[in-house]
């Protein structure tokens, strides 16, 4: 596996192999990487919505409760551009990369914080892997670590994305196993108890 | 026990606790700003009033009462309207085209825009522009209220029904009324089988209209309705006439993707096309006039220098023509009737830019159909031959029409959902690559 320099990036961009769309300026277009911005959305937990993280909740995906629960874990801020977002200290927030992402069979690419922005306390936390064969915008799960609160406009180039050529491509089993995610336009709460429901009493 | 006017005066103070609540939410780009101070202003022109009036004064106290009860209305529906309820990248390209035909001299500004408000209703017929028919005073704006189906919120390709929309807000209470009025009098009604009342009602109960119409009338007689008061009773003529031209602003200001639109939805809600509403004339005459007027506009007979992408448009317009009429009683205009009014029409929105719509280039409708058929949201975003980024702007409504040209032939897996999503999510994403050309 080896890191994308940024002229193969431009190739793959420019033959259309890798979508990241759409780029704003050259300068997004880094020498091993691809500046990614912050999209309109932003999810937080809702104060008072829930008191704990309970993967039981996660397997009840009909009843009043189960959706209740679901839809009132996190509060919805749609954010258009020239309006902002503040970021407090401690808290988390899912927000969408502007970009949309085309991701090959035969790439894979990890989504890391601009070293100004960490700087700034700001941290895109921990699940940070693009999936070969993922269509969609990537969710920057956003914490702020520092003392005071960020403010955050759609548009401001927050992350960005490295990609690596992937030693040997699985085509067949990328496009049959594509994640939950994939697709996604807005980001949105994963279902931590997938496949793992043997190992959490019912409620 | 209060007075009228004591009680309208502790109305104002409700309304005004109201309208201060309506500020919990967002409504959209500046939105809730305008449309807070639009409704200040008004809200204290009504106070002001009702200090002025005596308690005697029934007459001013009831027309006051009005413009109250009015306003409440109006701030009653917003909180209905938050900007997640609706696509705002959408509206806020809409909005554009709105405020071109609906601009309208005031006594304090001789370009005065209208307010447009924004919510979601239920039901797929909930799509509407419903026009202030007056305003308040002559110095206040126009508030117009556009209202999309809760259910259909990313469906922007249905959006473009919108446009016909637009044409009753143009009618209602724009500058334009009486140029409109021409148009469709003397371009589009004249000597054809809408001539007037009496001639719509021969065509109506004509040996050769088909039995599913002859039918409906047949119900109707029971009803003691029939060709003498037919539009009296059952249906309004000037309504129709009113809906006809509201479907030439419809395919003139959003041009194939109105068509599109306008067939899918009018043919979900009566699947024969030949329910007699009070209000529309048959959807099959609707759906025949609109392609035989694209077909005019030349919008079917594009050629391009790359062969896939006129096989896919091609596609396109012969999946829609299979929803054409091909019973000659559906046929209300003649090509000549037809071409004249579309040539006029299109002068008239010429000049209230961005109306018109105007036929993509080659390179644009390409860019936009590749990326769809990669499954990637359309916009004005290219690498060049040399490698280096390519942004330009692109009118949405060629977005909206290169989402239809990949409907009509979709990549395997993707719904039409899907498709719809992908070009709300490039509508939005042209406003960041707008945003950052201006700067």
């Amino acid at each position: 596996m080896a890191a994308l320099s940024g002229s193969s990036i431009r190739e793959k961009l420019t033959n259309r192999e890798l979508v990241v769309s759409p780029i704003l300026t050259d300068d997004q277009i880094g020498p091993s990487s691809i500046d990614l911005r912050m999209g309109t959305v932003v999810l937080v937990a809702r104060a008072g919505g829930q008191s704990h993280v309970e993967p039981a909740a996660y397997l009840d995906r009909q009843s009043h409760r189960g959706v209740e629960e679901r839809k009132q874990k996190h509060d919805k801020f749609v954010v258009p551009f020239l309006e902002s977002f503040l970021l407090h200290p401690g808290s988390l927030a899912l927000v969408p990369t502007l970009e949309w992402i085309v991701m090959p069979s035969t790439l894979q690419g990890v989504v890391t914080a601009r070293s100004s922005w960490a700087r700034e306390g700001l941290n895109i936390a921990t699940a940070t892997l693009v999936n070969p064969g993922y269509h969609g915008i990537v969710t920057l799960e956003l914490a702020n670590f520092g003392a005071i609160p960020i403010r955050l406009y759609p548009g401001l180039r927050l992350a960005q994305l490295a990609v690596y050529d992937l030693i040997r491509s699985d085509e067949s089993e990328t496009t049959t196993a594509v994640s939950q995610f994939n697709l996604a336009f807005e980001p949105e709460a994963g279902n931590i108890a997938k496949g793992d429901d043997a190992f959490i009493p019912k409620r | 026990m209060k007075s009228a006017r004591e009680f309208l005066i502790e109305e104002c103070h409700n309304l005004q606790n109201v309208l201060e609540e309506t500020l919990r939410f967002k409504y959209g780009l500046e939105a809730s700003k305008d449309f807070f101070e639009e409704c200040q202003a008004r809200l204290s022109f009504i106070s002001d009033e009702l200090t002025k009036a005596a308690d005697t004064d029934f007459g001013s106290l009831q027309s006051i009462g009005a413009l109250l009860a009015n306003l409440s209305g109006i701030i009653a529906r917003i909180e209905r309207s938050s900007i997640d309820e609706h696509s705002w990248p959408f509206v806020q390209e809409l909005k554009r085209i709105a405020v071109a035909i609906c601009t309208e001299a005031t006594l304090t500004n001789p370009n005065t825009p209208p307010e447009i408000h924004v919510l979601s209703g239920g039901g797929l017929d909930s799509y509407a522009i419903q026009p202030e028919l007056n305003r308040p005073t002559g110095s206040r704006k126009r508030i117009h209220t556009i209202v999309f189906p809760r259910t259909r919120k990313h469906f922007v390709l249905l959006h473009a029904i919108l446009g016909h929309e637009i044409g009753h807000a143009m009618w209602r209470c724009s500058s334009h009324q009486r140029a409109l009025n021409k148009i469709v009098d003397e371009a589009l009604f004249s000597d054809s089988v809408l001539a007037d009342r009496a001639s719509t009602t021969k065509w109506l109960y004509s040996d050769a209209a088909p039995d599913n119409v002859k039918l409906a009338l047949s119900r109707l007689r029971v009803s003691g309705i029939d060709e003498n008061n037919f539009f009296q009773s059952a249906a309004s003529w000037s309504a129709w006439k009113e809906e006809i031209l509201c479907d030439f602003i419809g395919l003139l200001s959003f041009g194939p993707s109105f068509v599109a639109a306008e067939c899918n939805l009018l043919y979900s809600l009566d699947p024969t096309g030949m329910g007699l509403g009070p209000n529309h004339p048959p959807v099959g005459c609707r759906v025949n006039y609109l392609l035989q007027s694209a077909s005019i506009l030349s919008h079917d007979s594009a050629s391009f220098s790359d062969d896939l992408l006129n096989a896919r448009i091609q596609n396109f317009w012969t999946a829609l023509n299979t929803k054409h009429k091909v019973d000659s009683w559906f046929e209300l205009f003649t090509q000549k009737q037809l071409k004249d009014t579309v040539d006029a029409l299109s002068s008239l929105l010429e000049g209230l830019p961005p109306s018109l719509y105007t036929a993509p280039s080659e390179s644009d409708i390409d860019l936009l159909v590749t990326q769809l058929a990669q499954i990637t949201p359309p916009t004005g975003f290219e690498m060049s031959d040399e490698q280096t980024v390519i942004c330009r702007e692109m009118d949405f409504r060629h977005v909206l029409y290169a989402g239809w040209i990949i409907a009509a032939d979709p990549p395997p897996n993707i719904s039409f959902t899907q498709i719809n999503r992908l070009c709300e999510h490039g509508i939005m994403q042209q406003f960041a690559i707008n945003k950052n050309r201006a700067k």
